[in-house]
């Protein structure tokens, strides 16, 4: 039931504004307009005959609004709705003074809400005109609510820092399907820390309507409308954006799975990569372990550094000698003693044998057997066409062996072995101890007996500068690739007895 | 190539002289240069192949002095110098101490002297050769003792004794060259 001193209010405010009943209820229509939003409303019926009255009403109003215009709708209720409630506001502030201030009214309540939450619990209060005529509240209801919001508000904020959405998981499904006019007479005002940010689709859209304008607005509707107001007060259908809808825990949580980001499960996922992480680099580990176990008993074994580093740029094999002949077309690898017949030089040496000769001189030759190569490539001189002959075919990386082939090769172009009676082997890639006239203990030579065989040539090159020297099985197994650290030192104790022998 | 043991070049056209060098070869053992052309006198330092057992210089052109270095190699088994007619030089009391003395060559050079009497050691010696040389002199007592001896060639030297009769305990004797006057009354 609304106050006498309310009907006078609303009967000044007509006067004053030269209102007619018609524009009030307007007004009382447009700010009751339903959502035109799809979607469920929860609405809690409260078997009001008189509810409905004003329902059927208020519907009728918003009906001929929207005929009246489609186009500006907004625009207009806004336009209207903000001239009514500034002049009431400025009627209460200034000519009213027992009327509560009123509080500015957000325009979100009024305008259409921007889409559907999926869930909503949607309380405005409604400030009633008169307490007294009110139907009768249920506390308990309400309590139950507010207790059920407050605790998902409390679990949503947790979760989403404070994000808002506040869940009514015990709405009835009767509530839920009921009319969507319906008007929700009862209101529930939550903590103003449970209200969420209305931007958020799964925001809870608070409308809470300011008492203040409300009493005014349900003022006018009793003092407007006595036929079809009732003694009660009813509570205002909150705006679409402020419908409430039924709690859909799928829902909401396949929504939250698509919208929010991931906070507990991230973590699980992180400790999932982890382990195969994990697992990558302890299998990378592993597997260099291996190479290196590999490449540790390859040395033992073979006891030289396998060079993969280096090119295997192969020298080609030296080419056949052929009396005469000075038409080395075609062949990679001209025979030095025809080249030296033909030229007196060496004149055609391929780019990879002068890399070995290079190579070997200074490696194999220097200073184990000379103390400097100072020889021309195209030297005639039977050392150096012993070398250049060592840097042909393919790479033998004995250097035993290599010194071996050296010291023949050099007995051969010193005796002019291609005129020798047997040369079975010579100057071939099979091991210096398959060669004719020469014996091994192992893989050493350890005799060269030649006899009769045509061998010609001075022979002072069988000194090979110092070839025979005692220390040269020293420099021998000097090289570090040969050998390993306890050969090298047996040898090298080898060489300082040899030394010191008389 | 510290293993080599053996060079054996015989019976080639190896030139000029034989480099010193070579008998620094530490297990060498053979050194065969015979029948070649080489020239120049014995390197003095054949005295550092101690462990030559075998040298072989006959049939070249060496020349000057056998060298005294030569008497370090107590392990010769052979030596053979013939054939050096340019070589010159005194027989060397030192090979008396050759032990293992089998083959002593010294034919077809200008080697002079006389035998030495320590050569009586030589209780391995089975051939000893020192023909067309200018050794001379007697034949020393003590001979009688080289029992393994098959072949003496004395020919064209300047042994001016008679064959002493004590040669005839020489039972291993197959070859026996010598130029002067047989004893006759004492071999019978």
């Amino acid at each position: 039931m609304a106050s006498s001193a309310d009907v006078q209010y609303v009967a000044y405010l007509k006067a004053k504004f030269n209102l007619v009943d018609a524009d009030l209820l307007q007004v009382i229509t447009l700010a009751s307009r339903p959502s035109p939003a799809p979607g469920p409303r929860l609405v809690e019926d409260t078997g009001s005959s008189s509810d409905e009255v004003v329902e059927t009403s208020m519907d009728e109003s918003y009906e001929e609004v929207l005929e009246e215009s489609e186009e500006g709708y907004d625009e207009v209720v806004d336009e209207y709705m903000d001239e009514s409630v500034e002049e009431i506001e400025e009627v209460s502030d200034e000519e009213v003074g027992a009327a509560p201030a009123p509080a500015p009214m957000p325009l979100q309540t009024l305008a259409p809400a921007p889409a559907p939450a999926p869930a909503i619990l949607a309380a405005s209060r409604m400030q009633d005109i008169d307490d007294d005529d009110e139907e009768p509240y249920d506390e308990e209801e309400e309590g139950q609510i507010i207790e059920s919001a407050n605790k998902e508000n409390q679990v949503w904020d947790a979760k989403k820092n404070n994000q808002a959405l506040v869940v009514v998981e015990d709405a009835p499904e009767d509530e839920m399907d009921g009319d969507p006019t319906v008007m929700m007479p009862e209101t529930v005002e939550l903590e103003p820390k449970h209200r969420k940010p209305a931007s958020l689709s799964q925001s809870v859209v608070k409308v809470e309507e300011e008492p203040d304008v409300e009493d005014e607005l349900a003022a006018i509707e009793a003092a407007t409308s006595q036929a079809i107001v009732p003694a009660t007060s009813q509570a205002i259908v909150p705006a679409p954006s402020q419908a409430i809808v039924p709690y859909d825990e799928e829902a909401a949580e396949k929504d939250k799975m698509g919208t929010e980001p991931p906070i507990q499960e991230p973590q699980e996922e992180k400790k999932e990569e982890s382990n195969p992480i994990l697992l990558v680099i302890v299998a990378f580990c592993l597997f260099l372990l291996i190479v290196i176990g590999i490449l540790l008993i390859l040395i033992f074994v073979t006891g030289t550094i396998p060079k993969w580093w280096e090119t295997d740029d192969q020298p080609p094999a030296m080419g056949p000698y052929q009396p005469g002949n000075c038409n080395f077309e075609g062949q990679a690898q001209p025979n030095v003693i025809s080249q030296c017949e033909c030229t007196d030089r060496v004149s055609q040496v391929s780019d990879s044998v002068q890399s070995r000769y290079e190579e070997l001189s200074v490696e194999l030759l220097v200073p184990t057997v000379y103390d400097s190569w100072t020889m021309s490539i195209g030297s005639c001189e039977p050392e150096n066409l012993a070398l250049l002959w060592l840097s042909t075919g393919p790479k033998i990386e004995d250097q035993n062996e290599l010194l071996q082939r050296y010291v023949m090769a050099f007995l051969y172009y010193s005796t002019t072995g291609q005129e020798w009676n047997t040369q079975t082997n010579w100057m071939t890639n099979q091991a210096t101890c398959t060669w004719y006239g020469l014996s091994c203990t192992g893989t050493n030579v350890n005799s060269v007996e030649l006899i009769g065989n045509n061998l010609n040539g001075p022979v002072r090159h069988l000194s090979l500068s110092g070839l025979w020297l005692p220390w040269l099985h020293c420099t021998t197994y000097s090289h570090i690739s040969a050998c390993s650290i306890v050969s090298f030192l047996l040898s090298l104790a080898h060489c300082l007895s040899y030394r010191q022998s008389p | 190539m510290p293993q080599l043991q053996t060079i054996a070049l015989d019976g080639n056209t190896l030139q000029e002289s034989v480099p010193g060098e070579i008998f620094q070869i530490p297990a060498l053992t053979k050194l065969s240069l015979g029948t070649n052309s080489l020239v120049g006198a014995i390197p003095t330092g054949v005295g550092r192949a101690l462990s030559l057992t075998s040298l072989i210089l006959e049939n070249n052109l060496f020349v000057g002095d056998v060298p005294t270095e030569l008497n370090q190699l107590t392990r010769l088994s052979m030596l053979s110098l013939a054939g050096n007619k340019m070589l010159t030089g005194r027989i060397a009391t030192e090979y008396g101490l050759f032990t293992s003395l089998q083959t002593l060559s010294l034919s077809d050079t200008d080697i002079r002297a006389r035998i030495p009497t320590q050569y009586a050691a030589l209780t391995r010696l089975r051939e000893l050769r020192i023909a067309n040389t200018l050794v001379g002199g007697n034949i020393p007592s003590g001979f009688e003792k080289l029992t393994s001896l098959s072949i003496i060639d004395f020919s064209g030297s300047r042994f001016r004794q008679s064959i002493p009769t004590f040669m005839g305990q020489l039972t291993a004797l197959s070859k026996f060259s010598f130029l002067g006057t047989l004893p006759l009354d004492d071999w019978y």
